[in-house]
């Protein structure tokens, strides 16, 4: 009889836990020397802790490892965590009052479970990523991207990106297509999960609108003046835009100051419905590892203070793939 | 060739159409207790009888290369594991229901949006748990909990549960039970399906063309859900009032003498005038006629104080929920049967221990145990130390998995007879059960029901 592994699942041999440990290392290293205090959440968690907030999307819910408990007799069901961030604003919610007052700086380690069905991908994802509560400025998200980026080069990585998108503009746009609340979320849906094409689907007798779809699918910058251009054409007309491309504005004018290069690439806004304005992805060359964004609505959704926060996920197993076996 | 073919519902119309198919499927009528079958047209052609909910898993693991059942299976399958192997090949026009969520127009809900404001935990009921789960998932219900039952879901709203899913003919059976329609989940008929590997490697083409040429009229009634109307307001239940559960199905004759024994009088259990809502003649009990198997879980989430089940749903709900509220209060004697794990007579096997060892010498790839008491059936695995063991919930005609879909059942059987004439063999007594009448830990504390609860329970045990 052969015992095999289940599937979508994988062993980390020595020559992979000297990555992983490295990569670890490197991250949480990085982030001490940054402010951040390391917090752990458990694996299991309440299914309603990720359905009460409304914010994943239901074909993510869909793919939780849910179960009833031993004593689950009343239905409610557990989910091996699928998301790092609502369980550490669970965590942040639960124990406001032991952990530092002001602004919060947590980093974490941790294990998401996702099904995929071929089995083929993984299954089991490790992540290390930072939530900054408490701070809405976008100096707060300026510090993610730079954190992000330092981390990186601690791992050795050059070729170092960061695309921004806006959920904010994103929703505005969405919002304005005259669609009923079911098809709005089924859009944005299929948007955050990476499929930026249904937007350009949706048919609209609005000019300006259809315009700025366009605008919004199809130009990529790299500088404030990118959307300056993009105010001056669509501001006006369709003012809901504004206080998104003015938040962008502010954080593309503070990453230049920086000297930290990006693209302004509103179709990469991919992830998770909680996000409610800048959203991030981060490349070691065309190499996708990791992303996040800011998420004013999603403490007080799970019944936590009304508390802005934002924070970003390295994925690690995507890290140790590109780490070179050099190191002991 | 391999066909699955429904029992219940679908069973005579389904039976008309492979008439009209010229497929020659004898002893599917229904009067045959045979679940194997020949066909006197096809030769190579096998079919096996199963549950309509067993079809669409039994074609998609491969069992079977095509099957026949309504698509509300096929979809509550898919709901939850979405197969590329399982394929929808055609519709026939029998055996329309709808599949509806419903709440009691006593519940003072008008539509589903803002339900789950309402509630701080929206108690849904259903038969289709998968359907269930992606409806509540779908509806952004902030806080779910989904029963799984055997069926009467029409009874449990308002008191029992918020929503109940359930599949009715028409629109119209709704208002006969006080219930009104929140969403219309989807139209099923019955339909024909296949597993992908079988159409690719299988020569099924002349009895798909039987099936095939079989003509359906084309009737594409939309159903729409009226718009909210005014509602009854919320008629609040008496506190401190016991509410019993008495079991539907095979256990109801036998449940009604004793109950009759006991002098505990009950107006419309059984009989031409049977109703789930039946009228109790005791001050402060109101009672529920509801699936046996479905009483345990009901009493532990405190939706009933007592019921009258048998040992064997109870024990399979402990085995579950080993921490569970519900105790048994009595042993009430009557519908004796016993729980035993059988095999095929043919196997060389007359314990658990001789299936592990088959395992090892690789005689048996794995030991697919098929079973409605599933959490039982997982127990008797874990406790035999059963490695390489696949169970296979089942919801009734079990004897008709082994050998070809099944090496192990766990089943009840009353007499015997039944696993001989399926030709099985008992390796294992589990439990002795009868029927019992099971309650809450909390509401036997409880000082306003304590005196009803003991007053029926001594009633019932006089009769014992």
């Amino acid at each position: 009889m052969k015992a095999d592994r289940c599937k979508g699942m994988r062993d980390l041999l020595p020559q992979d836990m000297r990555k992983f440990r490295r990569v670890e290392q490197a991250f949480l290293d990085c982030t001490a020397r940054w402010g951040y205090d390391e917090v752990r959440t458990p694996t299991l968690e309440y299914l309603h802790l990720f359905t009460a907030t409304g914010t994943l999307t239901s074909g993510m819910l869909r793919r939780v490892y849910s179960f009833l408990d031993w004593d689950g007799w009343s239905g409610e069901r557990v989910v091996l965590r699928p998301d790092g961030t609502i369980p550490i604003a669970r965590l942040y919610s639960e124990n406001q009052k032991k952990l530092a007052s002001g602004i919060s700086r947590l980093s974490y380690v941790g294990n998401t479970f996702t099904f995929e069905e071929s089995g083929k991908e993984r299954r089991e994802r490790w992540q290390c990523g930072v939530e900054l509560i408490g701070a809405s400025q976008p100096s707060a998200d300026v510090e993610l991207v730079l954190l992000a980026a330092d981390v990186l080069k601690g791992l050795g990585f050059t070729a170092i990106e960061a695309k921004l998108s806006h959920a904010g503009l994103i929703k505005a746009v969405i919002g304005e297509l005259g669609l009923g609340a079911d098809e709005q979320t089924h859009i944005l849906d299929q948007v955050l999960e990476g499929n930026i094409k249904a937007l350009g689907e949706v048919k609209t007798k609005d000019a300006n609108l259809k315009r700025a779809i366009s605008l919004l699918l199809d130009v990529r910058g790299d500088s404030p003046g990118f959307l300056e251009n993009f105010r001056a054409l669509l501001g006006k007309s369709l003012p809901k835009f504004e206080p998104s491309l003015r938040d962008l504005t502010a954080i593309t004018q503070l990453l230049d100051k920086a000297d930290c290069p990006y693209h302004i690439d509103i179709a990469s806004g991919r992830g998770f419905e909680y996000y409610t304005g800048v959203m991030f992805q981060f490349y070691v060359g065309k190499k996708w590892i990791g992303g996040g964004g800011r998420y004013d609505d999603l403490i007080s959704l799970i019944g936590g203070p009304d508390v802005p926060a934002s924070g970003f996920a390295l994925y690690v197993d995507r890290l140790m793939d590109l780490l070179k076996e050099d190191s002991k | 060739m391999r066909l699955a073919l429904p029992k219940g519902r679908l069973m005579q119309e389904t039976a008309a159409l492979l008439e009209e198919a010229s497929v020659g499927m004898d002893g599917y009528d229904g009067r045959s207790r045979s679940y194997t079958l020949k066909s006197s047209t096809f030769p190579e052609l096998s079919a096996r009888v199963f549950q309509e909910r067993d079809i669409p898993i039994q074609v998609a693991i491969g069992n079977y290369d095509l099957g026949i059942c309504g698509q509300d299976w096929v979809e509550e399958l898919m709901a939850k594991y979405p197969s590329e192997d399982l394929i929808l090949l055609r519709h026939f026009g029998y055996g329309r229901c709808d599949l509806f969520a419903v709440a009691s127009i006593d519940a003072g809900v008008s539509s589903i949006d803002g339900i789950d404001k309402r509630f701080d935990r929206v108690r849904i009921v259903s038969e289709y748990q998968n359907l269930a789960e992606t409806f509540a998932l779908k509806q952004r219900l902030r806080r779910f909990s989904v029963f799984p039952i055997y069926g009467g879901g029409e009874v449990y709203p308002p008191e029992s549960a918020d929503i109940a899913l359930i599949a009715e003919p028409s629109i119209d059976n709704l208002s006969r039970y006080d219930l009104m329609p929140l969403a219309h989940i989807m139209s099923s008929r019955a339909c024909l399906i296949a597993n992908r590997k079988g159409l690719a490697m299988a020569d099924l083409s002349q009895l798909l063309s039987c099936l095939q040429e079989v003509e359906v009229a084309s009737e594409e009634e939309t159903v729409s859900i009226p718009a909210a109307r005014s509602r009854r307001k919320k008629v609040p239940a008496k506190d401190g009032m016991v509410r019993l559960a008495i079991p539907d199905g095979h256990l109801s004759q036998a449940a009604a003498a004793f109950l009759e024994r006991a002098k505990v009088n009950i107006r419309g259990y059984v009989g031409k005038e049977a109703t789930r809502r039946p009228v109790i003649d005791l001050p402060g009990v109101t009672v529920k006629v509801i699936r046996p198997q479905d009483m345990p879980l009901q009493v532990a989430n405190d939706n009933f104080d007592l019921a009258i089940t048998g040992e064997d749903w109870l024990r399979d709900h402990l085995c579950r929920f080993p921490a569970s509220p519900v105790e048994k209060l009595l042993t009430l004697g009557f519908g004796a049967v016993k729980l035993v794990a059988v095999v095929s007579e043919g196997m060389a096997a007359s314990s658990a221990s001789d299936l592990k060892d088959m395992v090892r010498r690789g005689l048996l790839p794995r030991i697919r145990v098929a079973s409605e008491y599933v959490n039982i059936a997982d127990k008797y695995a874990f406790d035999n130390h059963l490695e390489r063991c696949k169970i296979i919930p089942t919801w009734g005609a079990s004897e008709a998995f082994i050998p070809d879909d099944a090496d192990l059942l766990i089943e009840n059987t009353e007499t015997g007879e039944t696993l001989k004439r399926h030709r099985l063999k008992v390796i294992d007594t589990i439990l002795d059960s009868s029927a019992c009448l099971i309650g809450h830990r909390g509401a036997l504390a409880h000082r306003s029901k304590k005196d009803t609860m003991e007053h029926i329970v001594s009633m019932m045990k006089r009769a014992c």
